[in-house]
């Protein structure tokens, strides 16, 4: 048996390289595609994560007609602080106000009034809408929602409210704080995240040939050839795994090395891309398994590719999303935690992720070879 | 030995009976035809023998062993030619032969001279470095024979080899297929739409249709189970009288007459006629200008027993 399987697989890789290598131009196309997809996200990544936005100054004149000497709520939360785009002025009187509005092309008015027992904000443009005026608003929506939460509390507790608010204070910052260790802080960033998840995605897309052999009935013509169901499966899923792992050897080589210029210990670092071909072999064998052609085929990697990418927190953070619990099913995300423990400095691949990992593959290698069946490859 | 013997093989396709009940025995050397139109059942009892499918009820016996018990083993006894080109088109000839050796466990030497022996007899030793994709029909359908008999097959199972290939490549196929017949005693299971192919090539037949048998022997055997009467017409330098009545005085003659101008013979086709109506005609002295025998063929037959024709 095993005698046989090594014969096939050796006869379906030279075939596969064959044939990958018939197609050079292409292949090498789909792969220069793959690391253009690395530096497009890069690009995208740097101008909105590491934003670097030149604020147009945005005077906001303020009228409190209520009188109040205090500070008012409107003054406390527009502070330079939160605010750097904020030239405040503060009006004295109502024509103060208008003529202060009056004098500028670009600028926001706050008129806080006292009706029917209410403080009312009043909020009046000039000129065009933008950003700033956006950021303003919602912030200022906020702050009435938050204002108005205490009120009543106040209102409905009485003198029982410090106490509650104390409380609560404490309750909802809780969720917020988590102890981590200290160099847990230095973890890979959405762009790292990308990359990985990318590959993992996108190398289902081009190294798979068993689909298009039972597409085209080679298989059926292979197994004439006295060759059992399972020596073709397993051939082809070996002969996957070579070809999976010389290209993620390169891509990762590149990845670490030119585009994020980490160090790694290179004895894990094979490790991980030992794993990571071993995954996407057995996702290509479960696609060999369950697809009858190529469009079928198409589609489920597609499917899986961009659940991937989501849902295992390639494009927003895991954390964000709040759906940690879904990613933990994604290889991709079981794999970006292995790799991150060699930018950590971690000794050796961490065995849960390991484990984890090896049942996934376990798991869609031994579906696809059920599900494959002989009588379907006519 | 390596007789070949098709036991009341069944076979249904959820609700379609694809094959019922047929057997037949194909012995070892032989060169057999499998006739029928399409769906008729015949790659079907292919893919059976080739152990690509399951039967539901009876046996496939390869030299007295099961396909049932041992199909691994007896597969690697059968050359498959598929009827549709099933060859790794980006790849080169040669690349191409050396998966499927390697796939039929040849290596090293052995497989480098099966791969130029199977070159040889398909007449593409001069390709060997072509890619696929660039070949001609006729080269690609040679190519789809050559991948099938690097292994020395002991039974050679051609379906339907010749679909859509210019008349020198269809006689180079014919020909490497009796060339193997002869040389290495190979027994062959063909099939085929064109009847000329098959009257020719093969030394017996059977004619399928619906997932039936409906006859199976030699041609001449076959062509017996509907008529046995030949049309044999005379042209002469002139008719006598009386030429009718010395014609239906000769044994194996059914009925004479003159038309247009010929004697038209209605004969028994197992009988040989020719000669003796040459001799006859002698003794009268009376040249013979032209002679055509018209013997019933195997489309006239297959069109009597199926009511269609053969490509329908």
């Amino acid at each position: 048996m095993f005698d046989s399987v090594w014969k096939a697989t050796g006869a379906i890789f030279s075939k596969d390289f064959k044939v990958i290598k018939s197609q050079g131009f292409s292949t090498l196309l789909l792969f220069l595609f793959l690391l253009a997809l690395g530096l497009l996200y890069g690009l995208m990544y740097q101008n909105v994560f590491d934003q670097n936005i030149h604020w147009t100054p945005l005077p906001v004149f303020i009228f409190d007609e209520t009188g109040s000497s205090e500070p008012g709520f409107a003054e406390d939360l527009l502070s330079p602080d939160r605010f750097p785009f904020i030239e405040l002025h503060k009006a004295f009187s109502s024509l103060d106000f208008e003529e202060g509005l009056a004098n500028q092309k670009n600028a926001v008015g706050l008129l806080i009034k006292e009706e029917e027992g209410q403080t009312k904000i009043y909020w009046r443009s000039v000129g065009e809408k933008s950003i700033e005026k956006n950021i303003l608003f919602q912030a200022i929506e906020k702050g009435v929602e938050e204002a108005l939460w205490h009120t009543r509390t106040y209102a409905i507790l009485g003198p029982r409210a410090a106490d509650f608010m104390t409380e609560w204070e404490i309750l909802a910052a809780r969720p917020l704080i988590r102890e981590v260790p200290r160099e847990d802080i230095r973890v890979l960033s959405s762009l790292e995240y990308y990359l990985i998840s990318l590959f993992t995605g996108f190398c289902i897309l081009f190294t798979t040939e068993f689909v298009r052999d039972r597409e085209q009935r080679l298989i059926a013509r292979s197994f004439t050839a006295g060759i059992r169901k399972s020596t073709l499966y397993w051939s082809n899923f070996l002969s996957n795994f070579v070809l999976v792992f010389a290209v993620a050897l390169v891509y990762f080589t590149i990845v670490f090395g030119i585009f994020l210029r980490i160090p790694v210990p290179l004895g894990p670092f094979f490790g991980a891309v030992i794993v990571q071909a071993m995954v996407v072999s057995a996702f290509q064998s479960l696609l060999g398994g369950v697809c009858k052609n190529r469009k079928v085929e198409l589609v489920i990697s597609l499917l899986a590719l961009f659940t991937m990418l989501y849902l295992g927190g390639a494009f927003f953070p895991v954390e964000v999303m709040a759906l940690e619990r879904i990613a933990e099913f994604m290889p991709n995300f079981q794999l970006f935690k292995l790799y991150e423990g060699l930018v950590l400095g971690h000794p050796g691949l961490d065995a849960t992720r390991l484990g984890i990992l090896f049942a996934q593959s376990a798991v869609m290698a031994l579906v696809g070879w059920f599900v494959f069946k002989k009588s379907e490859v006519l | 030995m390596y007789e070949i013997s098709i036991q009341n093989v069944t076979k249904r396709y959820d609700d379609q009976l694809a094959l019922d009940n047929v057997s037949l025995r194909i012995e070892e050397g032989e060169i057999f035809g499998l006739l029928g139109p399409n769906g008729a059942g015949k790659t079907t009892l292919i893919h059976l023998l080739c152990g690509l499918i399951g039967m539901d009820s009876g046996d496939i016996l390869i030299g007295g062993r099961s396909m049932k018990k041992s199909p691994e083993k007896l597969k690697a006894l059968i050359g498959y030619v598929p009827q549709e080109i099933v060859l790794f088109d980006t790849l080169t000839v040669k690349d191409n032969l050396e998966y499927f050796g390697r796939l039929y466990h040849l290596s090293g030497t052995r497989l480098k001279e099966k791969i130029q022996s199977a070159l040889a007899i398909t007449g593409l030793k001069d390709h060997h470095k072509q890619k696929v994709k660039k070949m001609s029909g006729g080269m690609k359908r040679r190519l789809n024979i050559a991948c099938a008999i690097l292994h020395d097959p002991k039974i050679l199972v051609l379906d339907e080899p010749t679909v859509g290939v210019d008349p020198q490549s269809r006689n180079h196929i014919l020909e490497a297929i009796r060339e193997m017949n002869r040389t290495q005693k190979m027994t062959v299971l063909y099939t085929s739409h064109y009847m000329e192919e098959a009257e020719a090539l093969c030394d017996r037949l059977m004619i399928l249709d619906l997932g039936k048998e409906l006859v199976q022997g030699t041609k001449t055997e076959i062509i017996r189970t509907v008529t046995n009467e030949s049309v044999v017409e005379i042209l002469t330098d002139y008719l006598p009288t009386g030429i009718t009545e010395a014609f239906q005085e000769v044994p194996g003659v059914k009925k004479a007459s003159v038309r247009d101008g010929k004697i038209h013979l209605i004969v028994d086709s197992s009988d040989p006629i020719v000669e003796k109506a040459v001799r006859l005609l002698d003794g009268l002295e009376v040249k013979v200008r032209n002679l055509s025998v018209d013997n019933p063929t195997l489309e006239t037959v297959f069109l009597s027993i199926t009511g269609k024709a053969l490509r329908d």
